[in-house]
């Protein structure tokens, strides 16, 4: 029963080292190359040889896209105005200088020369710099759910929740409060106002998915619908008439306001600029098709926004875009530096690999000898 | 040992169900968990790491409203999936150590039940019930030997397991108890035992069995067969279980296994702690530039100058920005971690290499969290016995008359010259001294010959003196009956009976055992056989002509590491014999100075001996041990032999696993008063370093008894000193105790990581001791492998454990460790940067839970890719240059390297924020004008990060294996699906998640130039340093792997030659290190990379060839094991041994 040791060692005298299986070997790793760690593998190793073609098509690659990118922001075109102390110009002298919240109308003119034409499509732009629309808890300041039409919803629109009869705010929030509220527009030489149009101005999804008017029952008007709500404090109008006056240029009403969605989607930088319309290349029989044509036009602003206070400014630009966006001669410039570093970077690893071929040949020269 | 344990005694009544007090059960568990206690202990445990409390502080802190910038849960919930990972791999950790234990507990042995033996399994074995067990079995509890198969109640057992002696020793049952010889006797026998309790001493028990009618009978420990001894060379055994489960000694001594914690957890440790110090000047520099805004612009900006109304306090703000910048500290470190370690231990599992089918075993990573410890191996300390030798022994060599016979080759000595030459002529002089020699090795010792079903079996203590009996039958001179008076051999075919007049015991002071007997011709003779120095000091003149011959022989046996034994005899006149025998009964009878008297009787008649010849046993190793020491030490890892063994066959195994070479200057430490230990100790500490000068090889040879001494006070510092210098220390006549006492001590001298390499229980501490233990699972009792970190079938599968699998996994787990760091980092850091343009307030530049899932989705996998599928240098380059193995340790997980990736991180993070910022600073990078707001910003820069993290994985990975490839480019992936079904989230029912990401992947992906072109560039634009960097010291300062894969990418071409030109031209100082200490040979044969190298063959051929001049007695192969003063003499060994009687079956 039992097994004896000497009885091994006898299997062991005659038997040497061959070993008794008394069982399968149920315990034997299988030998696929994922346990045995055997996965085919490439080993990149930069050395000379891998290093240079490496560094020359990345190289290259780096400036020929910088040279583009230059190109390209070559191509586009760009007014910007900046318009901060247009209370200097104010056509309406009741204000003084340096105001803050304007307490009443305020209305300025700009003369604006475009040298070139801007070819289609046309856009016009506010900017604004030194305004922290990035700051943490202004922009916690919102109610993403009233904005899809629960308008008693004010989640998360602290500290602007309620005015002080204890109505709630529509829309509720310190970012709606802030809203950007300039206006402008633009007359060519002739005294005829270019057209302006808000369409096309944001993807439909945003639109549809995160604003939206509260539901009207039948007979209702949108501020029935507004009903037991109120205007936010820095507000001039009621957000039910938001828009009204300017469908022409389909702007939308209430909380579908084009600029209040623009505003709305808080900007990652304190300088930054926001599209306001673009050009309505549609409108008076096609003029505009083409894009706005070079010449004098004058820009008139509601001045309405105060920025004096933290010593912001405001801007109006008009562009005509090229594929990537704006004008970007930093990036362009950055990508054909790092291009032509490349290029000598893979130039020296180039040198070292002729060294090493020469010193090997020299060698293997002086072992022939 | 007196009675005065009277008072607290343990009281068990033999044979009986019913006992005084519950004891406990057999059942051992080495489990960490129960049912219940899971959930405290796990999370005690886990909140015992800093940075689990960290983020549960963080988790808590987010709960404070308008504090937190990234919400409420996107810390806890991550967080919990964490801990989740970790808790199920340790229930699955703990289900495994489950299945070993169940496995111990199940053993099958028989109890005495109602009069019968039934079968039984070991956890239902009880206090107070009579056991049998067979012979080669384990003993299931500790046990009082009843009876035995054998004479008197004698039982032969082996305690290798236990404090790693190789010989048998002799227990013997109290004599009152040795007839219990059949299950007529047993069954109705009861009787009260009166015994200690359960106790750590090993050496000591005493107790008193009671039977009714009788007298008390006292019991010590030869009575005692402890758990995890092995019952050997006896058929069958009877005992009372005493101690049972883990009241066992053999429990009691084993330590509560340690929670060890890797070296690179401590430095983890470390660099979170640094991380988070950063974090919090982090944060009150962010709060300092809040405060600024705070001060200046934001009291004149009317949109947000509320905000100082509500009061944004300073303090608040520093919690704000600490919770904002949190991720610097990597919470997917751990479980990523945890991980990678549980499937490189799977790899370790798996590995066929590591897999030995004779045992159908492979290797058992028993705890992952070591796997890179590893690879940081610079001190192995082995058991001898069952790890480095197989506790076999094989006559292979013999000298007689000037002949050497026997060849290294075969298994066992063959060589039928001996026979045949004896054959030719019986007569001449050195007929006869073949004659004797055989006589001598058949009958000169303590062996008990057994017929058992026809076959004839060697019985005793001595695996020497078996292996000679056996040799000698071999050889035709057969042993085969021992009578109290006489033994008989059957010499070539014809029966001898040889009577044996007297004994004299071999002890280790006398090195020699003696025997005076009558031949049939009736002349006496003594035999003595022992070692070649105490032999050649009583040899006569006569004899020293032959003894210059046979010392060249012994020389060369001891070059192989044999152990050698010198035979010599002489003829007793019989009046001489009168006389002396009377002297030597009186010196026996003595009792005072007993010992003395017989040294000296025997001193008077071992003199003018004539010498025989000398026989080489080989102590057979392990296979491979010899290579796996030499790639070790080649890896610049110490090497130490611990052994409970005695000195000279320590030196003897040292010597032929190339753990010291001939050239080895042996530096013996055998002293046994502290003074002189000490004196010794400065004197070798001084020569060491002159050594060191020379260039010279040295080792140090220490016993137990001098190390009790080198351990304490003063001479700890020199022992330190001198061990440190060593590359090689033998540890001889070691307690268990000891050898944990030296891995302790090892362990506090420096830094070093120490692995412990044991079989037996009597490894066990030291195991658990060593930052790394590894457990071979042999034949042996599972003990070692139970207690052990790693468990391996055989010793040279520690070559591959450390060479291969620890170095892998080593640089694997630091680059794990580096690369969260970095991505953390990489991706966090630029928080900090975008502070700058939002006014100190905390803003987050990315969506929240896209932050919080950047670790456990995003990059989770490339690290895990990384962990697990890199492969610095191929497998057969690492095992055959093991000088990668010190390099590799080398390139650690230095500050220097910490600092590197650090700094990488934060110029990735500048230049991955400020390119981005470059991109989108105008807002408008579409042709149709639209601008992207806050989060086209933060996605762009979110994307970029995740590209140039994963890319930056490929960067590290040195193989590129379609894992590592699909896990980097699949993050990537997976973040543009993920952003583009986060963006179609918005509304969801109640719920606002993903309102600011409404619509996002439309705006972000419609952008050519805002967006995908950035995607290529940025990433790429941001590694191209890394890129440069990495190839220009590539070309100008290879490390050494990348010369092992340049020289392997080259083996087809150019071959090393190229490579070394290569290398001497731009650095010669890494070249050195493969060439100056490894072996590389430049033919294109590449070894396998699981077959060792076989340099057997020639450190051999070296030792071999070498002078003869070496006069130490250390370095001559000369070991013998015998028991000493053990229960029974060996002289009443031979006297009372009949194997002409049959045995008791016990049935």
């Amino acid at each position: 029963r039992s097994f004896h040791p000497a009885q091994m060692a006898e299997e062991e005298e005659t038997g040497a080292h061959i070993p008794i299986r008394r069982r399968k070997p149920k315990n034997k790793p299988k030998d696929t190359a994922w346990r045995q760690q055997r996965l085919p593998a490439f080993r990149p190793v930069l050395n000379a040889q891998c290093a240079f073609p490496l560094t020359l098509v990345l190289g290259i690659a780096c400036s020929i896209i910088g040279v583009f990118m230059y190109l390209s922001a070559l191509n586009s075109l760009e007014f910007s105005l900046k318009y901060t102390n247009c209370t200097d110009k104010r056509t309406n002298s009741s204000e003084a200088k340096g105001d803050d919240v304007p307490t009443s109308f305020i209305k300025c003119t700009f003369d604006v020369e475009l040298k070139e034409h801007f070819k289609s499509p046309v856009k016009f732009y506010y900017g604004l710099d030194g305004f922290y629309q990035n700051t943490r808890l202004y922009m916690a300041s919102r109610s993403e759910k009233q904005f899809t039409g629960d308008i008693l919803n004010k989640d998360g629109c602290s500290p602007l929740v309620n005015g002080t009869d204890g109505i709630p705010y529509a829309p509720c929030g310190i970012i709606a409060d802030s809203m950007f509220n300039d206006t402008f527009s633009l007359t060519t030489a002739d005294k005829e106002p270019v057209p302006f149009t808000a369409s096309n101005i944001l993807s439909s999804y945003v639109q549809d998915r995160k604003f939206k008017n509260p539901e009207q029952k039948s007979g209702e008007t949108l501020c029935d619908a507004f009903k037991g709500t109120t205007k936010p404090p820095s507000w001039q109008k009621e957000i039910c008439m938001l828009g009204v006056g300017e469908e022409r240029e389909s702007v939308g009403i209430g909380f579908e306001n084009i600029d209040l969605i623009v505003w709305m989607r808080t900007a990652a930088l304190p300088k930054f600029r926001k599209i306001y319309r673009n050009l309505d290349i549609e409108h008076d029989d096609g003029k505009y098709l083409a894009g706005l044509p070079a010449g004098n036009y004058t820009l008139t602003i509601d001045y309405n926004y105060p920025t004096a206070a933290w010593r912001g400014d405001k801007y109006f630009y008009i562009t005509a875009e090229a594929w990537a966006g704006g004008r970007n001669f930093p990036l362009a410039i950055a990508y054909m530096v790092v291009g032509v570093f490349l290029l000598l970077v893979s130039a020296i690893f180039l040198l070292m690999c002729l060294r090493i071929r020469f010193l090997e040949r020299k060698r293997v020269e002086a072992q022939m000898q | 040992m007196p009675h005065h344990l009277a008072t607290a005694t343990r009281h068990i009544n033999v044979n009986s169900t019913h006992q005084p007090v519950k004891f406990c059960n057999n059942v051992i568990s080495t489990c960490k968990y129960s049912v219940f206690s899971f959930l405290p202990r796990f999370l005690i445990e886990q909140f015992l790491r800093y940075n689990n409390i960290f983020f549960l502080c963080i988790a808590a802190l987010q709960q404070i409203p308008d504090v937190s910038p990234t919400g409420r849960y996107t810390t806890l919930f991550p967080f919990c999936i964490i801990l989740l990972i970790s808790a199920l791999k340790e229930i699955f950790e703990d289900l495994k150590r489950r299945t070993s234990d169940k496995k111990v507990n199940n053993f099958p042995t028989q109890i005495l039940d109602k009069g019968e033996w039934k079968d039984a399994l070991w956890k239902d074995v009880k206090v107070g019930e009579i056991l049998w067990v067979e012979n080669d079995h384990l003993f299931p509890a500790d046990l009082l030997l009843i009876s035995s198969s054998e004479q008197q109640g004698m039982a032969y057992i082996e305690t290798s397991n236990l404090d790693g002696e190789t010989n048998l020793k002799i227990k013997q049952s109290l004599p009152t108890t040795s007839h219990l010889t059949s299950l007529d006797s047993i069954g109705p026998f009861t009787a009260y035992i009166e015994c200690e309790h359960p106790n750590r001493h090993v050496n000591e028990f005493s107790g008193n069995l009671h039977i009714e009618g009788q007298e008390p009978k006292h019991f010590g420990i030869d009575q005692l067969l402890l758990r995890g001894a092995r019952l050997k060379n006896t058929e069958w055994i009877c005992g009372v279980v005493i101690y049972t489960g883990h009241d066992a000694k053999i429990l009691l001594n084993s330590k509560v296994a340690p929670l060890k914690q890797s070296n690179v957890d401590i430095m983890t440790n470390r660099r979170i702690l640094f991380l988070f110090f950063v974090l919090v000047s982090l944060a009150i520099v962010s709060a300092i530039g809040a405060e600024l805004y705070n001060r200046s612009y934001i009291p004149e900006a009317w949109y947000i100058s509320w905000i100082l109304a509500d009061g944004a306090g300073f303090l608040w703000n520093v919690l704000t920005f600490f919770i904002l910048y949190n991720n610097l500290i990597p919470i997917s470190l751990q479980v990523t971690l945890e991980l990678v370690r549980f499937f490189q231990a799977s790899f370790i599992n798996n590995d066929l290499g590591m897999y030995h089918a004779d045992s159908d075993s492979c290797a058992v990573a028993r705890t992952s969290n070591l796997n890179e410890e590893l690879g940081q191996v610079k001190f192995v300390m082995s058991d001898k016995t069952g790890t480095l030798t197989q506790n076999i022994m094989k006559w292979k060599r013999c000298s007689v008359g000037g002949v050497s016979y026997g060849d290294s080759e075969s298994d066992q000595f063959a060589d039928m010259r001996l026979v045949d030459d004896y054959k030719k002529t019986p007569d001449s002089a050195h007929g006869n001294a073949i004659r004797e020699l055989l006589t001598m090795m058949a009958a000169c010792h303590t062996i008990v010959p057994e017929h058992k079903e026809g076959e004839l079996l060697y019985q005793g203590s001595s695996p020497d003196e078996g292996a000679l009996v056996r040799g000698a039958a071999a050889m035709g001179v057969v042993f085969h009956t021992r009578q109290p008076q006489r033994v008989v051999l059957n010499m070539l075919g014809k029966d001898e009976s040889i009577e044996v007049l007297d004994v004299i015991d071999f002890t280790s002071d006398r090195k020699r055992m003696s025997v005076v007997v009558r031949s049939e011709d009736g002349k006496i003779k003594l035999y003595t056989k022992g070692a070649d120095t105490v032999i050649f000091d009583r040899v006569g003149e006569a004899s020293k002509a032959t003894m210059n011959t046979l010392k060249e022989h012994l020389e060369e046996y001891a070059s192989f590491g044999y152990r050698t034994l010198c035979f010599a005899m002489k003829e007793i006149p019989q009046d001489r014999y009168a006389k002396w025998s009377a002297d030597f009964k009186q010196a026996t009878l003595k009792i005072d100075e007993r010992q003395k008297a017989i040294d000296a009787c025997a001193e008077e008649i071992e003199s003018d001996l004539d010498l025989v010849g000398a026989t080489a046993i080989e102590d057979k190793l392990q296979e491979f041990v010899p290579e796996t020491i030499q790639a070790l030490m080649a890896a610049d890892i110490r090497v130490w032999m611990l052994t409970g063994d005695k000195r000279e066959t320590a030196i003897n195994i040292a010597h032929s696993c190339a753990l010291c070479t001939h050239h080895t200057e042996l530096m013996i430490v055998d002293k046994h008063t502290y003074d002189e230990t000490y004196d010794k100790l400065m004197r070798f500490a001084d020569r060491a370093k002159q050594y060191e000068v020379e260039g010279r090889e040295f080792a140090m040879v220490i016993d137990g008894k001098s190390l009790v001494h080198a351990l304490t006070g003063e001479a700890r510092v020199h022992f330190g000193e001198l061990a440190m210098r060593c590359k090689s220390v033998v540890c001889c006549r070691m307690s268990p105790m000891q050898k944990a006492e030296v891995v302790e001590m090892v362990r506090g001298l420096a830094d070093h990581v120490v692995l412990a390499v044991g079989d037996g229980a009597n490894d066990v501490a030291m195991i658990q001791a060593a930052h790394v233990g590894v457990g071979i699972s042999g034949e042996e009792g599972l003990q070692a492998a139970s207690a052990s970190d790693y468990a391996i079938a055989q010793f040279h599968f520690l070559r591959r454990l450390l060479l291969l699998h620890g170095a892998w996994n080593f640089d694997r787990s630091v680059k794990v460790i580096l690369y969260s760091f970095y991505k953390n980092i990489t991706l966090y850091i630029i928080e900090l940067w975008f502070a700058i343009f939002s006014a100190w307030s905390g803003q987050t530049i990315f969506e929240r839970w896209t932050i919080g899932m950047f670790n456990i989705m995003f990059t989770a996998l490339p690290p895990i890719a990384l962990g697990l599928f890199d492969r610095p240098v191929d497998e057969a380059q690492m095992l055959r240059f093991p000088a990668l193995y010190c390099s590799f340790q080398k390139r650690a997980f230095s500050l220097a390297q910490f600092c590197m990736w650090i700094g990488m991180a934060i110029l990735h993070s500048l230049m991955l924020f400020f390119l981005t910022y470059a991109i989108l600073e105008e807002g408008v990078v579409w042709a149709h004008g639209r601008d992207g707001g806050w989060l086209m910003l933060g996605n762009c820069c979110y994307s970029f990060v995740v590209a140039t993290v994963c890319l930056k994985a490929l960067l590290e990975c040195d193989s590129w294996t379609w894992p590592v490839i699909v896990s980097c480019l699949g993050s990537i992936g997976a973040w543009l699906v993920v952003l583009i079904a986060y963006s179609w989230v918005f509304p969801l029912g109640r719920f606002t998640i993903g309102a600011d990401m409404a619509g996002m992947a439309w705006i972000m992906m419609t952008s050519l130039a805002g967006f995908w072109l950035p995607l290529i560039f940025v990433p790429l634009t941001t590694l191209l340093w890394d890129l440069v960097i990495k190839s220009f010291f590539t070309i100008t300062h290879p490390t050494p792997r990348e010369m092992a894969v340049l020289y392997q990418k080259r083996h087809a071409t150019g071959g090393f030659e190229r490579l070394t030109r290569y290398g001497t031209i731009y650095s010669s100082g890494v070249l050195d290190l493969f060439r100056g200490r490894t072996r590389i040979s430049t033919d294109d044969e590449f070894p396998p990379g699981s077959e060792p190298i076989p340099i057997e063959a020639l450190t051999r051929g070296r030792r071999s060839s070498s002078s003869m001049q070496l006069a130490e007695e250390a370095r001559h192969g000369f070991a013998f094991s015998q028991e000493e003063h053990g229960p029974i003499s060996q002289h009443d060994m031979v006297r009372n041994a009949d194997s002409t009687q049959p045995k008791p079956s016990g049935r």
